[in-house]
């Protein structure tokens, strides 16, 4: 049901692109005042919500340990996973970022008699890293169109990801990836009935989102060509701060701007998100290292105690009784 | 044939929808015993009664089996009806997959069975209260010691 | 396997719809409530006679408003809060990490299910995509039924953080469920087996309330026990001013079995190196159930050991074998109590070394202690003696996950017994189950949700006692000792439950000592059954 929801939803805004041109000011709407105000909305909304991270405390250093701590010189210690600096505990985080190392541990101890199993845990792994590897690729082919002259690492960056050279324009492997990914994604909610039960709207209408995102984007390269000189004036009349409305521009390139619109709004006020857990985590970005520096409490309150006086004063009978020191004794008292 | 085989998987089915629908399906899919203890011990235990069913119906091992069972089921909020009602589901399974076997027969042997569930279950509810008792004896382990040890009321 | 598709297995998911907050409290799978007598005594909000089955949990008449201030100020104070209640993207890793869900079945016990009990309600009254969208966002109302349920699950995590280990953004339930707990104390909701011990702690000294004159008592029956087990004078000086050492336990170790066999393995091992060392009758307690109640009251119930050491004049600290009990003194103490500028970085009388982890805390774990005195050859064991017991080794979830305290004892072990054997790689070390029974859950009343949520750990051990017959449990958790043999007897008949210095005492051979003929329980030796 949720899931029908959010596919409604995406379906809409498609549809909205789509029938923009033919509204008067449509095209204008979503080629130039909508990209500058996503953009806007997404810068804006990142710093906010980082900020609202950032800016709270963390009373206590509370570290997830995975390993082996430092303490003995000759035990041998797991610096990464149980990292005892600073410095280690960015690489913790790092790997973390990088390789998803966490969702690595999610693998199983038991191999299907004779066969290797590509277990639906490590498929989940291997699902994310190939959705976000590749979602950092396709921003940066982007920048072909953004930016004059293209940055060197681009046209490289091309070179690789269609190195398969099938078909014409070739198939670029991204693409593909992204796609499988995400179909991937959506089918565990869909089909897993743990997942089914705790997924919500915004599990589905974000993987949707993107879905279409990619598919408008690859329609536009294999199925419905667009003018790409066209395109990259436009996109860089755009960042030059001199908007042009294209003139007859294609309903692909509308779905495909308006949805992307959507994200870069939505993206800062929902799960997408998620990012600054993997770098503000205080069990992740802290080192294990408590008990050899002291880590200070901003807000380190005093509370009410049982003091040794007060304890003293209500247990002397039976001080007395089992012979124990008192130091009331020793005041003279 | 493969009778054994899918009376076994039909059976686990409804042994483990019969908790209510919430644990079935990790259950029944997640071969890992440490990612799905209740899956594994189910399925370990029910392997072996289905050839006890078809075999020599071995009192020990069917109470060995039921009993590892109904120690998990008597402790998930089931009642009796359900944590024992899955041995009935056996008949209808039985006579679809082996009608080879006599009516009378696989009736006599679900009966059996059914009989052994209902012990094990019982068994496993007793134990229960003498953990609790054990458990706070030992809290006091201390004292109990001394006292056992002086010979008389701790001094 | 099927040779055709099994018309009954269907892939259900769970009935109904997460959202719905009631829950049915059965016997035996939640713990009871807080007396007001121990509220009282702790100062702590609406003191009053109730139970969880009550229909009106006499609720203060705006625990709604306390409520949610609560919540916004602890998401000013606490990053992990605020971050938890946002990141969580649903990935589904943490799902079978759970020994609850592993042993119940219950959706609502898969960890990142758990936390949207609170992040629906943080979304409801926190986000503006919740204030507007409601039911869209997945947010909910909070109602009184949310707050039964919050008490009903929040009381089934035990703070292990074993999924905190598989989530990709550390994600640490135990974070949730301590925030929780601290919600759910402000108007009066918290458990009986927590707040009594805390009041006991807070006021006597210990969990149980025993009164300094019993301390004494339990102390010169162990050290008669020594002396015939040893023929040896082991001393147990309390509060003796000017030890180097201040020695710190749970109280367990002198009340409770097998907890004592431990406390008997400490003593022989100080005797034996000499250790300038005292116990304290005020801070007789190292364990802290203010963890699972508030950090408020885990500072005031922790104050004491600073306070003790400084009082008695101690060099440094040394802490016992127990699991909660040094997730405080590691990640808490300095930060709450500190600085402990009065005390010195602990160095080893014995073999000099200096334990600069420990520099500013200055408080060494045991098992650190006593590897170095292995390491360093200076003691002598004779393993055979444990010979009757074939080991494995339950990582306590707070020194391995809050801590990674895994070697030391194990060092300590493989010394101390011939006979060791490791469970399943994905069981032990950070990836250890709980014993089911952590975080104030280890009572009588709550026993059927403790025996699910120990099975996993049980099958584990199950495991190899198969494979290699193992018969003895050890572990470093003053709570596992406590409620381990339950799990035992229930899951894996035959297995006992000991300390790591036990099995040392054992194995200690000691100078001027006679002939050891039994273990430290008083069975005959292995070898002595061997020769009968």
């Amino acid at each position: 049901m949720k899931a029908l929801i959010a596919a409604a939803a995406v379906l809409f805004l498609a549809f909205a692109g789509a029938s923009a041109g033919v509204v008067p000011g449509g095209t204008a709407a979503i080629t130039v005042v909508l990209p500058y105000a996503a953009f806007l909305t997404l810068i804006a909304g990142i710093a906010w919500r980082v900020w609202w991270w950032a800016a709270s405390p963390v009373p206590y250093r509370i570290p997830t340990t995975c390993g082996q701590q430092r303490s003995l010189p000759w035990i041998r210690t797991a610096p990464i996973d149980n990292p005892d600096t600073g410095v280690m505990a960015a690489i913790r985080v790092a790997i973390e970022a990088l390789m998803f190392r966490s969702l690595l541990r999610n693998s199983r101890t038991h191999i299907a008699a004779g066969r290797l199993e590509l277990s639906e845990a490590r498929l989940l792994w291997l699902a994310s890293l190939a959705l976000h590897w590749s979602l950092l690729v396709i921003l940066l082919r982007h920048l072909r169109f953004a930016l004059q002259p293209t940055p060197f690492f681009v046209p490289p960056l091309d070179a690789l990801d269609g190195f398969l050279r099938i078909g014409a324009p070739s198939l670029l492997i991204t693409d593909v990836l992204v796609v499988a990914a995400l179909i991937y994604l959506l089918g565990r909610r869909l089909v897993n009935p743990l997942l089914r039960y705790m997924s919500f709207f915004t599990d589905y209408f974000a993987l949707l989102l993107l879905l279409g995102i990619a598919l408008s984007g690859i329609a536009m390269r294999y199925v419905a060509p667009v003018n790409l000189v066209a395109v990259k004036e436009f996109a860089l009349a755009l960042t030059a701060f001199h908007p042009v409305v294209p003139a007859a521009p294609s309903a692909l390139l509308l779905v495909h701007l308006l949805l992307v619109s959507t994200l870069a709004i939505y993206l800062p006020f929902s799960k997408l998100m998620h990012f600054g857990g993997v770098f503000l985590s205080p069990t992740r970005n802290l080192a294990n290292n408590s008990r050899r520096v002291r880590h200070i409490n901003p807000w380190n309150r005093p509370v009410p105690t049982h003091s040794y006086g007060e304890w003293e004063a209500a247990n002397a009978e039976k001080l007395k009784l089992a012979g124990l020191p008192l130091d009331e004794a020793d005041r003279g008292g | 044939m493969a009778t054994p085989a899918t009376v076994e998987e039909r059976w686990l089915a409804a042994a483990a929808t019969v908790s209510g629908g919430l644990i079935a399906a990790h259950t029944l899919t997640e071969r890992d015993p440490f990612r799905n203890p209740i899956g594994h011990v189910l399925r370990r235990n029910l392997a072996a009664l289905v050839r006890e069913f078809f075999g020599a119906m071995d009192e020990a091992a069917i109470d060995a089996a039921f009993g590892e069972i109904m120690a998990l089921r008597s402790i998930q909020d089931l009642s009796v009806e359900r944590a024992v009602g899955f041995v009935f589901r056996l008949r209808g399974i039985v006579r679809e997959e082996a009608p080879q076997m006599q009516p009378a027969e696989a009736e006599a042997r679900i009966d059996r069975l059914a009989i052994s569930a209902f012990t094990q279950y019982l068994a496993c509810r007793e134990r229960l209260a003498d953990l609790k008792l054990n458990e706070q004896l030992r809290a006091l382990g201390v004292a109990r010691r001394r006292t056992a040890h002086r010979g008389g009321a701790p001094a | 396997m099927a040779d055709r598709p099994v018309s009954d297995i269907e892939l259900k998911a769970p009935k109904g719809d997460w959202r719905d907050a009631h829950v049915e409290l059965r016997k035996g799978t939640f713990s009871n409530a807080s007396l007001p007598k121990d509220l009282i005594a702790l100062g702590l909000p609406n003191p009053r006679k109730w139970q969880p089955t009550d229909l009106d949990w006499q609720l203060p008449p705006d625990w709604k408003g306390i409520l949610l201030r609560g919540m916004r100020e602890r998401l000013a104070k606490y990053r992990s809060f605020r971050l938890f209640m946002d990141v969580c993207v649903r990935c589904g890793a943490c799902a079978d990490k759970c020994h609850f869900y592993l042993g119940s079945g219950d959706p609502k016990n898969m960890p990142f299910a758990r936390a949207e009990l609170i992040r629906s309600v943080y979304r409801r009254y926190f986000t503006l995509s919740g204030r507007l969208f409601r039911s869209l966002a997945d947010a909910r109302d909070l109602t009184e039924d949310v707050v039964k349920e919050w008490f009903y699950y929040f009381y089934q995590c035990t703070e292990c953080r074993r999924c905190s280990v598989y989530c990709p953004f550390g994600i640490d339930t135990a974070e949730i469920t301590i925030i929780v707990r601290e919600l759910l104390s402000l108007i009066g909701v918290s458990t009986h087996w927590v707040t009594e011990p805390a009041a006991n702690c807070y006021r006597v000294g210990n969990h149980l309330g025993i009164a300094p004159h019993a301390f004494k008592d339990a102390l010169d029956f162990a050290r008669d026990e020594l002396r015939e087990l040893t023929g040896l004078d082991i001393e147990i000086p309390i509060s003796r001013k000017g030890a180097e050492i201040l020695f710190v336990m749970p109280s367990a170790d002198y009340f409770a079995t097998p907890h004592y066999y431990t406390l008997l393995g400490y003593m022989m091992l100080f005797h034996e190196i000499g250790l300038d060392f005292t116990v304290s009758a005020y801070a007789s307690e190292g364990g802290n159930f203010g963890l699972f109640h508030s950090n408020d009251l885990m500072k005031r119930l922790n104050a004491k050991i600073y306070e003790e050491a400084k009082r008695l004049g101690v060099r440094w600290i040394l802490g016992g074998e127990c699991g909660h009990m040094w997730r405080v003194l590691h990640q808490y103490m300095d930060t709450m109590n500190g600085p402990a500028d009065f005390l010195e970085v602990p160095v080893s009388p014995l073999t000099g070394t200096r334990f600069a982890n420990a520099a500013s805390t200055k408080m060494v774990h045991i098992c650190e202690f006593t590897a170095d005195l292995l390491y360093h050859e200076k003691i002598k064991l004779d393993p055979s003696r444990n010979d009757e017991y074939v080991v494995t080794y339950h990582d306590s979830c707070n020194p391995s996950r809050a801590m990674g305290l895994l070697e030391e004892p194990r060092y300590v072990l493989k010394r101390a017994c011939n006979h060791f054997h490791e469970m399943p790689a994905k069981t032990i070390r950070e990836y250890t189950f709980c014993c089911g029974s952590g975080a104030g859950l280890g009572n009588d009343e709550n026993m059927e949700m403790r025996l699910r949520g120990g099975f996993p750990r049980a099958q584990a051990v199950r495991h190899v006692r198969e494979a290699h017959g193992v018969n003895l449990l050890a572990c470093i958790c003053a709570i596992d000792k406590a409620t381990l043999p339950t799990l035992m007897d229930y899951w894996v008949p035959g297995v006992q439950v000991a300390g790591v210095h036990e099995l040392l005492g054992n194995a200690l051979v000691m100078k001027g000592a006679k002939e050891r003929t039994t273990n430290l329980r008083g069975e005959p030796l292995a070898k002595e059954t061997a020769n009968a």
